[in-house]
């Protein structure tokens, strides 16, 4: 066989197994949606697959008219861009710093840090330190407390190691100090690396909600995944309340999932310019 | 003494300053790297303030937690909450099976992202790669009551997939009922959920790689697999010893959402798990201390493994967390 | 370049001031009546923080601000110089949060739960205030409302520390039945375990709904609620004595009692019917009950034993599923369950709703007995869970009916009847038990003659638990596990083989008693002995 013809099989046989894994994780999708335009009784009768039955709006009427599920969007949003942001920043002054080798004091740093992966006070010991500096119930509690992701930080600190030291050798030749570096070379270079990690975060905070839900009474704080979950996972069999609740139909939890999935599904192919690779490494070889 | 000055070597300026050549005391380091010392400053005062500022909180899992009276006054139980759990036989077959399991996603749900990630990378088709990419990570924002309730209804004796079978004439799979075919089933689901955001990384890193190697071995008559074999995978491997090395460091940890839903009340002796149990038997009954002191167990477990690991890798010629 | 990376970092911090002053914006009309007020401390105005229930219903109003709370600050905080401010807590994550809040000390002046046990863990610790002098003191209609019966049940070494809510509905379970395939086989409704199981065969062989996959017994083991619902009250001796009753039937009526004399021939009863094929074959996984849901909408199953008014409940809407899927479908409650003295008896409730707590730390624990007296009042609980005479509901027959201003914006009662903002009441109390039932099938529109039918069937020889006056510490500490094994002893027994059944239920329970069982057990004796011994 030739090697166009090889490379040929070898590529239709990689779309081909590629095809099939995306089916596979677009079904269980395609089933929360067509379950946000079905009856309710057609969900609980099993009857939808991957298309609507009995298609309505009703349910996406209901979401998108509640200002308070669209001002919490708007609000997640906000703190997740800022969020993502302020967490990268973090992230990379600790991941940047810690990969020089020559740096003293590096590794107990890294102790101290790579410690708290694993011994935590534990709910309580964190919610009061969270009071005792008064940032209960602000958006703070909301950024500060989860600023920095250890393990984040080691993947970072992993990239950085990998870039080749002659570019910081000729780069102090130049004149220029750490900080400089630090913007005009490194960075660049990683952006992948910077974009997935700030995905990472920003993935993160869309999602988590039990420090909203602990350190948040105000619901004009609430992020949108802690709004969402009592909708969404609230059954009419809640322990000892026996009575005819009237809870949200199938059909409006199904639309809740969409509302508070679809907003972050997008984060990433808007951000995947970054990751084309950067400068080409051998530029540094001349 | 002969001194090798490793700033020389770096060809770095400095301001040499005579009396202190001889002497690296720790100012002069301070002075040499002070703008990476400041880059630090932020960081560490983080991990300090949020992270160390609680810390004290590690004494519940030795003591009588009493909620009210709070930790300072609560009496030291000498180690009664630790001789409790490990007393109970319970403890030790949830202790195997949290092990057993993150042990088969080591195996089937490590290898997959990679996998999964050097095809994406091969493919050929723009628009597909692309679009693929984001389908793939799809699941993993389902959350996994979810996910339980669609794997309940398509692995059922009698849901749709057995329904499916028993119509052709074959018999059902008992993918949840069974014991054994419930760890697969776990393991598998696990990777369907995961494996489509673990190539993120891998792609990322695969973005690293210098294009002139791939065209060198063009030159050179090597075909896609060989390519794959010897250039891209050395390429990741730095990200994948991390990677590695970071799950072996979460051997004893085990998320809570994934089994609690899976599980169901014929397997339990294989699907009954440290975080699950712990739900039951600690959170549910306010029982602090017996949250934190399995805690407590697993940490030092993980950390045994991570340091172990991290060792191993250097040792191999590999970069270390450390 | 490090201008612009502090440029950046700037802008950051200038867009998280942006959004922190917008979200001020927003609440500083809820929080601006708070200020005032607090201010004022010459004339001795208070706060009185209330926990409300926050079920994240959609286009629901500000928990805090809207024509509920104006309606109490109005009545209430006017005549008691108070400001009555309510902390929502998610409705899904409320014993969470809870502790939480108690451990930190920053729990509103009222709280309450569902859990007992949490109840208990707070009386534990001391974290709760006695509301006994309190009581005596400014509680005289409370007391009279909720009288010395429901409120013993607040009581703990004596001292009372939690208000019992109260219960308007005490039913448990109900079994029903497909009556139109009865009619299609000429079947009489059965009344006895005999005729339920002969009717169960009859269903299978001929299959009068003519579906695929018959199922005659609709069952799923929850593992929340793991039992044979009422099924071995049919079983249970009727000579019973007190202290077998109140000793070994200590689970509620849809949990499993492993000890009781007739349990275990009610096992074997739905073990045998497993074997014959006559029950759900998905009944082990199916543990929020979809399937069966599911199974019951498409008209596959013939009888199950659910809640009392389980198929007439909006959600999810079994019944009226069925009737849209399968058109001349109905179902009807029957009472199959008959024991040795031709009775039927149903394990229902207790008396007791939500425990309604104060917490030692609060300076409130005067004033919150006198909200609660308040709230006692029949007139501001038929405000409260209605809304206003001629605007909000319309007498008829002394029933009040909605008209339909309570389901959105401002009036939006988020729970049937106000519940979340009425705490006292766990369904619509009128104050007389006859009103009470007729306004109860109100609550179903469109069944509401069913539900009365389903209402005096599922309360023949309904009978409450026993009342223990001491709680039973072991049972604190074993009850989630013990719950848990119980349904994984469940499944194991009800689908072994026949003759496996005598010697796994033995060994089974012998594990069950060695984890927690025998601990428990022999404290309900210790705790009877010495309740019964004045």
């Amino acid at each position: 066989m030739s090697q166009k013809l090889r490379n040929r099989v070898f590529d239709y046989s990689a779309a081909f197994i590629v095809l099939i894994a995306v089916f596979i994780c677009l079904v269980p999708f395609l089933y929360v949606l067509s379950a946000s335009l079905s009856s309710n009784r057609a969900i609980i009768s099993q009857l939808v697959t991957i298309y609507p039955i009995d298609f309505n709006i009703e349910a996406y009427k209901v979401v998108f008219g509640d200002g308070g599920m669209l001002y919490s969007l708007f609000f997640t949003v906000i703190l997740v861009l800022i969020y993502a942001v302020l967490a990268l920043s973090v992230t990379v002054l600790a991941a940047y710093a810690l990969s020089r080798k020559r740096v003293k004091g590096r590794k107990i740093i890294m102790l101290v840090m790579v410690f708290t992966m694993y011994f935590s006070g534990g709910l309580i010991p964190d919610y009061m330190l969270i009071k005792d500096l008064h940032l209960l119930n602000t958006p703070y509690a909301l950024v500060l407390p989860s600023l920095m992701s250890v393990f984040n930080m080691i993947i970072l600190k992993s990239f950085f190691e990998n870039l080749p030291e002659s570019l910081e050798e000729a780069a102090y030749l130049d004149g220029c100090n750490d900080l400089q570096i630090l913007l005009k070379i490194m960075l660049p270079l990683s952006k992948p690396a910077l974009a997935t990690i700030a995905l990472l975060y920003a993935v993160f905070r869309w999602n988590y909600f039990q420090d909203a839900l602990f350190y948040i009474t105000d619901e004009n704080l609430y992020t949108i995944q802690l709004k969402l979950y009592n909708v969404i996972n609230i059954s009419q069999q809640m322990a000892g309340e026996n009575i005819n609740l009237n809870i949200p139909s199938e059909a409006l939890k199904a639309a809740s999932i969409m509302f508070g999935t679809i907003p972050i599904l997008l984060v990433y192919p808007w951000l995947q310019k970054y990751f084309v690779s950067g400068i080409t490494i051998g530029a540094t070889k001349g | 003494m002969k001194v090798i000055d490793s700033d020389l070597a770096l060809n770095k300026k400095t301001s040499i300053e005579p009396s202190l050549i001889k002497k690296k005391g720790f100012l002069y380091y301070l002075k040499r790297d002070f703008i990476i010392y400041l880059m630090l400053v932020i960081p560490v005062a983080y991990i300090l303030t949020f992270k160390y500022g609680s810390m004290y909180g590690i004494q519940i899992a030795f003591k009588d937690y009493n909620m009210f009276t709070g930790l300072s006054e609560s009496t030291w139980n000498n180690f009664a909450t630790f001789k409790e759990i490990f007393a109970n036989p319970q403890f030790f077959q949830v202790v195997r099976n949290t092990l057993v399991l993150n042990g088969l996603d080591l195996i089937v749900g490590f290898p997959a992202p990679i996998i999964l990630a050097i095809l994406i990378n091969e493919l050929a088709f723009k628009k597909f790669k692309k679009i693929s990419q984001t389908i793939l990570y799809m699941p993993h924002f389902l959350s996994w009551v979810i996910i339980g309730g669609i794997v309940t209804q398509l692995l059922a004796p009698t849901g749709m997939v057995n329904s499916l079978i028993t119509r052709m004439g074959g018999d059902a799979i008992p993918f949840l009922t069974d014991k054994l075919a419930w760890v697969g089933t776990y393991s598998l689901v696990g990777v369907w959920q995961s494996a489509g955001w673990g190539t993120i990384l891998y792609l990322a890193a695969m973005t690293g790689i210098d294009k002139e190697l791939y065209e060198a071995a063009d030159v050179d008559g090597a075909g896609r697999l060989r390519k794959i074999w010897h250039i891209t995978l050395p390429g990741i491997r730095p990200t994948i010893a991390i990677l590695l090395i970071l799950q072996l460091g979460h051997i004893m940890a085990i998320n809570f959402d994934r089994p609690f839903t899976l599980q169901n009340n014929l397997i339990m002796d294989y699907g009954d798990v440290i975080s699950t149990y712990v739900y039951r038997v600690g959170i549910q009954s306010a029982n602090f201390s017996i949250g934190a002191a399995v805690g407590l167990f697993q940490s030092i477990i993980c950390l045994i493994f991570l340091v172990t690991s991290n060792f191993i890798t250097k040792k191999l010629g590999g970069k270390g967390i450390w | 370049m490090k201008v612009k990376a502090l440029k950046s970092i700037f802008a950051s911090f200038t867009a998280l001031a942006l959004a922190t002053s917008l979200v001020g914006c927003q609440s500083t009309a809820s929080s601006d009546k708070q200020s005032e007020e607090t201010a004022d401390k010459t004339t001795g105005h208070r706060t009185l923080k209330v926990e409300v229930f926050d079920r994240g219903k959609p286009g629901q109003p500000d928990l805090n601000n809207n024509y509920w709370t104006k309606y109490i600050n109005e009545t209430f905080g006017k005549k008691y110089n108070a400001t009555v401010e309510f902390v929502p807590v998610p409705r899904t994550q409320e014993v969470d949060k809870l502790n939480v809040l108690m451990a930190a000390g920053e729990a509103p002046d009222i709280v309450f739960t569902y859990n007992q046990g949490t109840v208990y863990n707070y009386v534990q610790q001391g974290g709760l205030a006695d509301l006994g002098p309190a009581l005596k003191e400014h509680g005289s209609d409370l007391t009279n409302y909720l009288g010395d019966d429901l409120l013993k049940y607040g009581k703990f070494d004596d001292k009372q520390f939690a208000i019992p809510g109260k219960r308007t509905v005490l039913l448990g379970m109900n079994t029903f039945i497909r009556k139109d395939w009865l009619d299609k086989l000429s079947l009489p409704v059965p009344t006895t375990p005999e005729e339920f199981y002969e009717t169960m065969e009859a269903f299978k062989e001929k299959n009068p709904g003519n579906v695929t996959g018959v199922i005659p017994f609709g069952y799923a083991l929850q593992p929340a609620y793991p039992g044979i619902g009422n099924i071995p009250d049919a079983f249970k001796p009727s000579d019973l004595s007190k202290k077998e009753f109140a000793t070994l039937q200590t689970s509620p009526g849809y949990q499993a009692n492993w000890n009781l004399p007739g349990f275990k021939e009610g096992i074997e009863y739905v073990n045998k019917m497993y074997n014959d094929g006559l029950i759900s074959p998905s009944f082990a996984t199916d543990k929020d009950a979809k399937q069966l849901d599911a199974d019951i909408s498409n008209g596959k199953v013939g009888a199950f034993i659910t809640n009392w008014d389980g198929p007439y409940r909006t959600a999810p809407g079994t019944l009226t599923n069925l009737k849209n899927n399968v058109p001349g479908a109905d179902l009807i409650p029957i009472d199959p369950w008959k024991n040795d003295a031709g009775k039927t008896p149903k394990a229902g409730y207790s008396p007791n709703g939500m425990f309604i707590l104060v917490p030692k730390a609060s300076k409130n624990v005067d004033l919150a007995v006198q909200y609660l007296n308040w709230m006692a009042d029949p007139e501001v609980t038929l405000f409260l869970q209605n809304g206003e005479e001629g605007v909000d509901y319309n007498m008829v027959d002394g029933v009040p009916v909605q008209t339909g201003t309570t389901n959105e914006g401002e009036k939006m009662m988020t729970v049937a009847n106000n519940l979340d903002y009425d705490i006292l009441s766990n369904g619509i109390e009128l104050g007389d038990k006859e009103k009470n039932v007729a306004a109860v099938s109100a609550g179903y529109p469109g069944f509401e003659e069913e539900v009365q039918n389903a209402l005096k069937v599922g309360s023949v020889d309904y009978y409450a638990p026993y009342y223990f006056s001491t709680p039973n510490s072991a049972d604190a500490k074993y009850n989630t596990s013990l719950k848990d094994f119980s349904a994984q002893m469940l499944a194991k027994l009800i689908s072994a083989k026949p003759s496996e059944v005598d010697s796994l239920y033995k060994t089974l329970v012998d594990q069950y008693m060695g984890q927690g069982g025998k601990a428990v057990y022999d404290e309900y004796v210790k705790n009877y002995n010495a309740q019964n011994k004045k």
